[in-house]
This record gives structure tokens, sequence and C-alpha cells, in this order.
């Protein structure tokens, strides 16, 4: 056995998010940890990586009682974590980043050899395979996948003896994936053991050992993944039998001839090209590609927000030339990067949700702070937020729960068409049902959908239509059919 | 423990600090400080700086800062001063806009061209001081005598309740306010949501250019004059008086509009006793910077951040 944890808990106010949970992870074990949203993963893992201090409990490492002070020091007691936000630092170069806090390896009579520097995270690279990734560059030059990655190569530099991944894949595509996997098995190999942190059960099911299930602060059990199936460990993460029905399930049923959204010649140089397609009323279109082939940013530059767009979009026979345009004609886009462009983490649940219905709210230009607690819960309740009240801060709540409050904001407005950039990137399969069920609902109440997504599921289960981005261009559309498998996808992604 | 402390000092003490500054100081200088004639005294101190303050709130809940607020009122004082000796209704109005021209200026170059507001304001104060120079360099422009007549309490206090109550309003009940507030709080998605931030951060430069041509419009008919130094202490006791007042040094959702007249209040005791108790204006500056970073120590969120590497958000569940 390498580590042992016991009687961990960690309390936020009146919360529980780890409620004297103990687990012990062997030597050379790959672990995963699922569980809802909410349920304490993240918080579990922050603990054991010396981001939060316990509020109770002991750790053992390697039969010795293990207390770290900062994340410094577990770091250096051989704890590292791959945090769920990208941690690389801007400004410093990838080689600077990679060496972050080992200075002294370069450092000849107090003066840092850059030469020296350069060429020892070169071979680094090389190793890991990623010849692409120059070691001077600044780390922000990179796309958010290569910045995991190197953040990756970061983690397996210093050999940890536990290696903890939160929520990591969900940024990356497939070869990213596939690099994250093999430093899983590096690691195991070592003799030494991973905490991953997933929402895919597939892919826990094929990478992982065993598996922890919490659920709201509990554990419930742990599990060898051997003979365990995805229904299975749903049904433990719920605590309930979950009904089969999870995307849509109609087919074949005809879409409105009335275009509500035309795109013409959309080009973004560097970004994407010659983007044309149609949306109807009450129709599903799926954005499909790979992280980096172009369609966050179209959708993006769809809303009018993204820079040096040329082209038109047109709404209902009209051009639109501004985000307010494209207000007035209910367009609302939820971002994939929740907490810095859909979420106001600071402020109320209140104020999230009320944000863009002052319209409605204020006619005569008043509005009252009961008005508007009355119209959020209102608004908070059709999707069931789990909250304490609507003057709870945003930030305070769960990821699913966060997503809720960024949909509610666009549904309380009566928004026609909806752009959703990655809706259900990072949450639970309860939150993911409630997401599908109102995609639907909205469908089948005349609103449109554009959807981006990696998930290439999610698009195949949801959109009535899909259109492959490759390469900043979009090479295939696809009809929402039957006997579509992700293969036929991946064949035009790459 | 820390935790609660700082709610604490976050609800309630500004009005705590208040009652305990005005009992402290009433022990210390004999009950000289509450005896009727001062407190009128104090208060009618305390007027301009709560217009400065009021017009402050707008762009410091923004997260952004306007150290131009003496300068501002420095110009618009000139122009109360010089424009009054011809017709008074006249000199009024062109301070008025001076003002807001003053915070357009402001507002575009933070709004429409993305500039650092520390920067810009820094620069407009250097501009409209090197503009005042020729002006007033070599002699004070005296106010016109008919403009006493409005230097009575009466008239002062209708005026600051009319406009600041109008100013609480537009923060407090309006569309306007609750994006201000957006903005602080997360500027990103606030333009995300729909939010015109460029048009919001040029609306409340504006107020801020409006009040302090307001508070310009009191200091010239209180000092009678119009010199180079009016207005100069203006741009650290309006930002000292909000933070007194329990203001949030970053803005945001968590902002207070009472944050302006409380802590208005309070700096004007503060300073009123300090006179009294005859320490010395130099010290005085020394010891409300004391405060200030005291005050912004006290309620600065503090973050455990592991140390080498840098996780800037801690999320609290999940």
């Amino acid at each position: 056995m390498l580590a042992r944890f016991e009687h961990m808990k960690k309390y936020f106010g009146a919360t529980r998010a780890v409620d004297d949970i103990s687990v012990e992870i062997g030597a050379g074990e790959i672990r995963a940890i699922v569980g809802e949203n909410g349920s304490g993963k993240s918080t579990l893992l922050s603990m054991i990586a010396g981001i939060l201090e316990p509020d109770g409990g002991e750790m053992f490492l390697d039969g010795q009682a293990y207390r770290p002070s900062s994340q410094a020091e577990a770091n250096r007691l051989g704890v590292s974590m791959i945090v769920q936000e990208i941690s690389t630092l801007p400004g410093l170069t990838v080689a600077e980043n990679i060496m972050l806090g080992r200075e002294r390896e370069y450092t000849v009579f107090g003066i840092r050899n850059l030469r020296q520097l350069n060429r020892m995270v070169k071979e680094k690279l090389e190793r890991a395979g990623l010849m692409e990734i120059q070691p001077d560059r600044d780390a922000a030059a990179y796309s958010l996948e290569q910045r995991k990655l190197i953040e990756l190569v970061r983690a397996a530099d210093v050999e940890p003896k536990i290696l903890m991944v939160d929520e990591t894949t969900t940024a990356l595509s497939q070869t990213g994936r596939e690099e994250l996997y093999k430093l899983m098995r590096n690691t195991k190999a070592r003799g030494s053991s991973v905490l991953f942190i997933s929402h895919d059960l597939k892919e826990v099911l094929s990478v992982c050992d065993s598996v922890t299930v919490m659920r709201d602060g509990v554990l419930i059990d742990t599990v060898p993944t051997e003979g365990m199936t995805e229904e299975g460990l749903k049904n433990m993460m719920v605590g309930r039998e979950l009904s089969g029905h999870y995307y849509r399930e109609d087919y074949g049923t005809p879409i409105s001839d009335e275009v509500v959204l035309e795109v013409k010649d959309l080009n973004c140089p560097g970004r994407f090209q010659n983007v044309n397609f149609q949306l109807h009323r009450g129709e599903i279109l799926g954005f499909g590609g790979l992280s980096e082939a172009g369609m966050h940013e179209a959708a993006r530059a769809v809303y009018g927000m993204e820079y040096d767009v040329s082209g038109d979009v047109v709404i209902n026979g009209e051009k639109m030339h501004s985000v307010k345009d494209r207000l007035a004609k209910k367009v609302g886009y939820i971002s994939k990067n929740r907490d810095m462009e859909s979420l106001f983490n600071q402020a109320s649940i209140r104020d999230n949700i009320c944000i863009t219905c002052f319209d409605k709210l204020a006619p005569k230009g008043v509005v009252t702070r009961r008005r508007m607690t009355r119209f959020a819960k209102e608004q908070a309740g059709l999707l069931q937020v789990k909250m304490r009240d609507t003057g709870q801060p945003a930030g305070t709540l769960s990821g699913g729960n966060k997503q809720k409050v960024a949909l509610s904001k666009w549904l309380a407005c009566d928004t026609e068409i909806f752009i959703m950039d990655s809706p259900t990137r990072g949450i639970d399969v309860g939150v993911k049902a409630v997401i599908y069920g109102l995609m639907e609902e909205l469908k089948n109440s005349g609103k449109s959908m554009i959807i981006v997504s990696e998930e290439l599921l999610e698009l195949i289960g949801m959109a009535d239509r899909i259109l492959i981005f490759k390469n900043g261009e979009i090479s295939g559309e696809i009809e929402r059919n039957k006997d579509l498998t992700e293969e036929h996808l991946v064949q035009r992604m790459i | 423990m820390q935790n609660r402390f700082r709610k604490i000092v976050e609800s309630s003490g500004p009005y705590l600090g208040l009652i305990f500054l005005t009992i402290a100081l009433t022990i210390l200088t004999g009950g000289e400080v509450i005896a009727p004639g001062n407190i009128k005294l104090v208060l009618e101190q305390s007027i301009i700086l709560i217009f400065a303050s009021t017009g402050l709130i707008f762009v410091m809940t923004m997260g952004m800062l306007d150290l131009s607020v003496g300068a501002n009122i420095c110009i618009c004082c000139y122009m109360v001063a010089k424009v009054c000796q011809v017709n008074i209704p006249l000199g009024i109005l062109t301070a008025l806009l001076t003002g807001i021209l003053v915070g357009f200026l402001n507002g575009v170059l933070t709004g429409r061209y993305k500039i650092m507001s520390f920067l810009v304001t820094l620069c407009t104060r250097y501009i409209i001081n090197g503009l005042m120079v020729p002006l007033i360099a070599k002699e004070a422009v005296t106010v016109p005598f008919a403009l006493y007549s409005y230097d009575n309490f009466g008239f002062k206090i209708t005026v600051l309740i009319l406009l600041v109550g109008a100013a609480g309003c537009l923060y407090m009940f309006t569309p306007f306010g609750n994006r201000v507030r957006m903005i602080g709080s997360n500027e990103l998605g606030a333009s995300y949501s729909g939010v015109n931030v460029r048009q919001v951060k040029i609306g409340c430069y504006m107020i801020c250019g409006a009040f302090g041509a307001v508070a310009a419009f009191f200091t010239a008919i209180r000092t009678g004059t119009a010199a180079l130094n009016t207005g100069s202490d203006m741009m650290f006791n309006a930002l000292i008086a909000l933070v007194m007042g329990g203001f949030p040094a970053r803005g945001g959702a968590k902002a207070r509009f009472s944050s302006c007249v409380v802590g208005g209040l309070v700096l004007s005791i503060l300073t009123n006793g300090l006179t009294l108790l005859e320490m010395d204006a130099t010290l005085q500056q020394f010891l409300k910077g004391g405060i200030f970073l005291l005050i912004i120590v006290l309620v600065s969120e503090k973050k455990r951040s592991g140390g080498g590497r840098l996780r800037l958000r801690l999320r609290t569940e999940s």
C-alpha cells in the first residue's frame, strides 16, 4: 500500500464537501474517482495536493504521516496534480514552465543558464513526442491543448509517487488523451499511483484498475473496473436506476423550411474559412471536429464576438452588425469557458440570471431587488438549480449547477436562437440529462440551436444535422440517422 | 475566525467605525467634536467630499480608478469663478459641461481604446494641471461676490440630498447600476451577456466628471478662489472615503452605494477631530495613508495558493 487517507473532512459553511472519507491506494494502481458534480471529488484531491487544508482526518504516504502545508511542499514530497484549469504561466517560456520550482538544476553560480535549460527541455519534449513545441517560446503562444500537454510533461518529469489528474481529458483531443494515458501507464510501471477524475465513464473503465465512487461528499464504494459496466457505475453515482433515455430518440422528424439564421462566406484569417450554412426553425445543428478545427471560433463569430471576421450573418432576413443586433433578434451564446465568459462568480445567482433580462424586468427603467429575486427564483427553479437562495454567489456552485445558471440566463430572456459551445463540458450525467431534455423541449417549442461539441456521441444523439470542421473549413455535412457512429464523423475530421 | 471577522468588517464595519470614531474623538477633545456648531461644520466639510466620492463610486465599482478627480475639480472651479463673472447660470453650466467632457475623455480612452484607467486618468490629471498653469499660476481667480449667497447650509444640504439620492437610485434600482456592478465582477462575462461595456464605462466616467463639477462649484463658493492647488487633495481623499465606507478595493458585485456617504462622513469627522486636536496637517496625511492601508489589508481576501504553482481559483465544491 502506498497511501492511506483516513476520515478526511472538508466543510464550506454548511456544505459538507467531503464528509468523513477514508481511502487506500496501492502502489502501481490507477484509481479513478467518479461522482456527480458537487460530490466532492475535486475537493478531496485538492486536500491531497496541499491546495486546500482539511478540516479533519489524517493522511499517510509510504507509511509516514503526510501533511503538506502548500502545493509546493506536496510536490516535494512526491504528490503532483494536473488541475482542470490551465495552469501554465503565460509570459514564461515553455522551458521555464516545465522547470518551474526547479531553477537550481540549470543555475550555475547564481546565473540561469538558458541554453542548458532549453536543451534539457527540448530533450524532454522530444521524448514525449511533442516535436512541434519550442522550449524557448512563450507558453501563451500555444493552444489550450498544447499547454495542457506541457503540463503533462512537467508532471511526468518530477516522477511523482502520486499523480493526480483532475478532469483533464475534456480539454484534450484523442492524441492528447493518448499522451495522458501513456504518462499514466508509465507512472504505474514505476510503481507509483495515479488518481484520476473523469466524467467519461468509458475512459475510466478502459484506463483504470479500480474505481472509487463518491456521492454528496460521502464514499459509496471502491470496486475493480474488471467486470464493471458504465450502467453500473452510473447507477452507483446517482444512487438510483437511471432510465435508458438520455439522448433524443426520434428520427426522421421533418424540419421546418423556415431559415432563421444564415451564414454566408464567413472568414477569419488563421481560424476558419468559407463557412456557409443555414439554420432552420426548430433545428439542432451540431458543429463537430477537433478542438483546433475552428468550430469554436466560428460559433463565436456567429454571435459577433470574434475579431477580423468578414462575411455575413443574416437573421430573419436582416444583416447583423454587432452583438447588440443579435440580442435584439434573441440570440444567446453559452461559452465553453464557463467561469471566464458566462458567469459572474462573485456576484449572486440573482444578478447572474437577471443581467440579460432588464428589458423585461425594468420596462420603466427601474428595478427593485425584490422583483429581481422573485424572477431569478422562478427561473432557477425551472432548471432545479441546487442552491441556498438566489443571493448565493454563483462561484460557490458546482460545475453542473453553474451551467444551469448560465443556461437560465438565456432562457429567461426568451432566446430564440441558442449558440451553445460545449454545453455539457465537465458535467456529470445527472445534469447532462437535464440539459439534453431541455434541448429537446426547446426544439419542440420551435427554438433553434447551434451546438458545438467535441463529444461526438452527444452530437450524434442530439443534432438534426452535423457540420464537421477540419482545418478551419466545413469538411462534411451529416444528416441525423439511426446508424450514425463515431467512426463516420472521425473519418471526416482527420 | 478570520473569515467571520472579515465579514463583520465588511458589513457593519463602516458604521461601527463612525460610532467608535465619534466617541473616541469626543473623549479626546473633551466634547468639542459633538458641539452643535462643530457638527454643522463637519457636515459642511463633508459635502464636497461626498459629491466627489459619489462620482468616483461608479468608476471604482467597475474596478477602475479616476486619479483626475482633483484636477477636474480644479478646472471646473476655474470655470465657475471665471464665467460666473459674466452670468451665474452660464457659469454653472460651463463648469458642468467641462466636468462631463473630462469624464467623457477618460471614458473614451479607457472604454474605446482599452487603456488602463490608472494610466489614462493619471495623464489627464497632468494635462489638466498643465492647462491650468498659464491661467492661474501667477494669480488665483476670485469668485464673484454674488455667488456667496449660495453658501448657505440649507441650500447645500438640499442639493446634496437631491443629487446623491438620484445617483443612489441610478446605482441601486436601474439596469445601468446593475451593469456597472456586473462589469466590476467580470468584464468579459458582461460583454458576452450582451452588456455594452464601452458605453457603460463612458457613462460612468461622465457621471464621475459631472459630480466633480458639482464638487467644484461648492469648493468655489466655500474657498472663494480658484487656485492651482484647488482640489489637489481630493483625489486621495475621495478614495480613502470610499474605502473607509466599506468599499471593496477592487469594486465588483459586493460594492454598496452607502460607502460614499458613510465614508465621506467618517473621513470628515476624522479630519475635523484631528484638527481640533491640533495635529499637524502633514502628520494627518501620514495617519490617513496608514489607515487606508490598514483597512485594505484587513478586508482583502486572503487566498491560499500553493507555492510555485499557481492556481488562480479555488472551487468550493465538486
